[in-house]
């Protein structure tokens, strides 16, 4: 993002609105963020939140370890009614090992789970009721129709009758599959066998749907449509814990996230609150006498680099500071902002423009598990 | 009752499923076909130059001519006809259509009729007392055949003696010790025989039982018992069994390929998931492949009857138990192998192997009387094996023994048992 300032001085006044600006970055998405004609829940159908903001599944300082490996260690975190919770982390971080806690598959070595409010470990039927997964991998029968998929998913959790045939219908609809659903599975293209996994999830008025990269190897349209259904299913009141490696969709769904790494809570928070965390980088270019100024910056503490000046037409240069700046660090970020304007002033240097990096939740994503490749 | 939904799923599964219901119903009528015709038993077929051939003239048409003609009848390599009178016999031995001929007087049962075992046998010379002419029965052969018409005689005479026997006892109070005598039985020997030892012919058998001193069927019943009892093609008395039994078990790698199948498919995790308890799991994967072999068993049964002429024995009932517990001892080992088991290729090389394996030395493959008798032994230890010795006694035997068949239908059970619940603990501690 480029703000064109011209030679006014910046003040405090214009720093401080700057910082929401780049907080606001993350609203830009590549995706729809229209609602792409996914039906609402039917009046008939409760889809309605529990009381928001409460703790629906507490997740207790959980270890999980396997032949000596431990792949969850000492995770704490929650999920509160009515949000979508944003679960991320690198391959190998533990993301699939903790949703497959949640989901009863795992017994954890040592931790609590509560559901509720009342622990689930060992007796999760309570929150088996009321959990929809839609895993990684596609599990569906490929052999049955769409419609028998979803009425032995339905039948399994114990819906019959006119409900099953109502909740089907929904589900069809809303996973876009109506004029399908007489087929085959196995004759479905990638995209429809992720709806239709999808829609698997969902059938049973899940007050929990927790998604492991629902979206894999889908075309952009599916995925869009895919999105849409999460922001309706938030809307209509479901909790959602959503894990991808996709930080787009993160940013675009989640109301808070949770990062992990090698098993570990690396932060939480808001996107607002994490992306506070995110160091800054401005970039200065100004106009003047190069040489001497570049030597004055340099010898300012908080400045990363001072490129070496370019000379062109009009004589101008740039250079760079580049320093980290948190939500309490605005007083910093002023007074050396002002430490650097005074120099450019005394040298009778002007400023010709402020350049910020993107802040989102994939440089914070690096930032804080690092660029190293995992196996 | 998540069972039921999992059960009918997988039932839709394997019907949609076309191979395997072509391993599971067309390979083992295609082995039975094969075999059948390889021994030349194909469709009731078989070839009369390894026949003796012998025409009956019955002028008696009484109870017991037609129980010496059925006894005669269940004699492997006897083929008898009937012949409406002497003349046309003397005609077909001379256009040598027929090996001999029986002739069975019109005084025959009058004769039988007042036997009593002191007239048939000398007890302090050890021998016999009577020959066929005492009884109104000839034997005609062709002059040059001297050695087939003592071979007939002696066997019509032991026909004979088995099916005048039972009323002779009655009318004697030596019962008891004479017909021991004549069976050759010792007090010892007709205790109650081993697995391996019921492995006799037919016609021991027929002896045995006739000869328990306790035993309370009457001379009537067993008389009707044995014209109900259709001796059936014995080839196939011997090959449907033994092939149900062995394809029975090829649910084993099926079984397998369906829980990999459902792991691969990523669905286990799902249903995993569902509230549904682990024992609904278990249930509902197993049971259809229950029933695909309960109605596997039922179909060879029906074809075997209705194809190749097989006996369903003298109380087809007795089927019943054998099947399921065979099925049920197949389901169990299928979900033992199935939790083992992790990919196809294992399905292959390990279910494959095993199934293969414990057909052949139990005695799928052939008689179990043909096994060396140490392989007898050790194929007690394959659940084939009991399911065998059960099917024999109720297909080849005329009273069947309800405590072998019993005790094999047990030790069935017990190994269906303890294969599902090793299946069991072996899917509760698996991660997926």
């Amino acid at each position: 993002m480029i703000v064109p300032l011209g030679t006014v001085r910046l003040s405090q006044s214009i720093i401080v609105p700057m910082r929401e600006m780049v907080a606001g970055l993350k609203q830009t998405t590549w995706f729809s963020t229209g609602k792409s004609g996914i039906p609402a829940a039917p009046d008939n159908i409760v889809l309605r939140p529990l009381e928001p903001f409460v703790n629906l599944l507490e997740v207790d300082r959980i270890r999980k370890s396997f032949n000596g490996h431990v792949a969850v260690n000492d995770l704490s975190f929650e999920i509160r009614t009515g949000e979508v919770l944003g679960l991320l982390g690198p391959n190998g971080a533990g993301k699939t090992t903790t949703m497959s806690i949640i989901a009863g598959l795992l017994t954890p070595d040592d931790g609590h789970l509560r559901y509720r409010g009342e622990a689930v470990i060992g007796n999760s039927s309570a929150l088996k009721t009321e959990l929809g997964v839609v895993p990684q991998d596609l599990a569906i029968y490929p052999d049955l129709t769409a419609q028998e998929n979803l009425t032995f998913f339905g039948r399994l959790y114990g819906l019959r009758g006119q409900q099953l045939d109502q909740r089907i219908r929904f589900a069809l609809d809303r996973s876009g599959l109506t004029a399908n659903a007489a087929r085959l599975a196995k004759t479905f293209s990638g995209g429809m066998k992720r709806r239709l996994n999808f829609a698997c999830g969902l059938l049973h008025e899940p007050k929990l749907l927790m998604l492991d990269e629902p979206t894999v190897g889908v075309d952009p349209q599916s995925r869009a449509y895919l999105l849409d259904c999460v922001r309706q299913l938030r809307d209509d009141g479901v909790t959602v814990l959503y894990a991808s490696h996709y930080m787009e969709e993160v940013e675009g769904i989640s109301d808070r996230v949770v990062i992990i790494d090698h098993g570990q809570l690396v932060t939480s928070g808001t996107q607002e609150e994490l992306l506070g965390k995110l160091p800054i980088d401005i970039r200065l270019r100004f106009a003047g006498d190069a040489p001497p100024l570049a030597a004055s910056l340099s010898t300012i503490e908080g400045v990363a680099a001072v490129e070496p000046p370019i000379q062109n037409s009009t004589a101008d240069f740039t250079t760079v500071i580049r320093t980290r700046v948190t939500a309490s660090d605005n007083a910093d970020l002023c007074g050396l902002l002002g430490q650097i304007f005074n120099v450019a002033t005394a040298r009778g240097c002007s400023v010709l423009s402020v350049t910020t990096n993107d802040s989102n939740l994939e440089r914070l994503f690096l930032e804080l598990t690092g660029r190293r490749l995992r196996d | 009752m998540g069972f039921l939904e999992i059960t009918r799923k997988d039932l839709t599964l394997l019907v949609r499923d076309r191979r395997a219901l072509v391993v599971l119903l067309l390979l083992p009528m295609a082995f039975i076909c094969i075999l059948g015709l390889s021994t030349g038993r194909l469709l009731g077929w078989r070839n009369d130059n390894q026949l003796l051939k012998l025409g009956v003239v019955d002028n008696c048409d009484s109870l017991h001519s037609g129980l010496i003609i059925a006894r005669m009848q269940a004699i492997d390599g006897i083929k008898t006809v009937r012949v409406t009178s002497l003349t046309e016999a003397d005609e077909r031995l001379n256009d040598r259509d027929i090996t001999a001929a029986v002739v069975i007087g019109e005084q025959f049962e009058s004769t039988v009729g007042i036997l009593k075992p002191q007239d048939i046998f000398d007890v302090s010379e050890a021998r016999m007392k009577i020959s066929l002419e005492d009884v109104d029965i000839q034997i005609h052969s062709r002059p040059a055949a001297a050695m087939v018409h003592s071979v007939v005689d002696q066997l019509v005479l032991f026909c004979t003696l088995q099916a005048v026997l039972p009323d002779a006892a009655r009318r004697s109070t030596m019962q008891s010790t004479v017909t021991n005598l004549l069976m050759g039985n010792s007090e010892s020997e007709t205790a109650k025989p081993g697995p391996s030892d019921k492995l006799t012919t037919t016609a021991d058998a027929k002896s045995t039982t006739s000869a328990k001193p306790d035993n309370e069927t009457s001379t009537t019943e067993l008389a009707e018992a044995d014209r109900e009892a259709e001796p059936g093609n014995p080839v196939y008395q011997t090959l449907v069994p033994a092939y149900t039994v062995m394809f029975a078990f090829f649910l084993v790698p099926i079984m397998g390929r369906s829980f990999i199948a459902e792991r691969e498919l990523g669905t286990l995790r799902r249903l995993r998931i569902a509230p549904i308890s682990a024992v609904d799991l278990v249930l509902g994967k197993t049971i259809p492949f229950l029933v695909i072999s309960l109605a596997q068993s039922a179909a060879l049964f029906l074809f075997g009857r209705l194809l190749f002429g097989m006996s369903w024995g003298i109380q087809p009932l007795l089927l019943i138990p054998i099947v399921a517990c065979t099925s049920l001892a197949a389901t169990g080992m299928g979900l033992l192998i199935a939790t083992l088991v992790r990919t196809d290729s294992q399905v292959s090389a390990y279910a494959n192997f095993l199934v293969i394996t414990m057909a052949g030395i139990s005695g799928c493959f052939m008689p179990r009387e043909w096994l060396p008798e140490v392989m007898q032994t050790v194929s007690l230890g394959t659940p084939h094996a009991w399911s065998l010795i059960a099917y024999h006694e109720a297909l080849s035997t005329p009273t069947p023994d309800i405590s072998t068949i019993a005790r094999s239908c047990g030790v069935l059970s017990v190994y269906a048992a303890a294969l599902a619940s090793l299946g069991c603990w072996k899917m509760s501690g698996s991660r997926d």
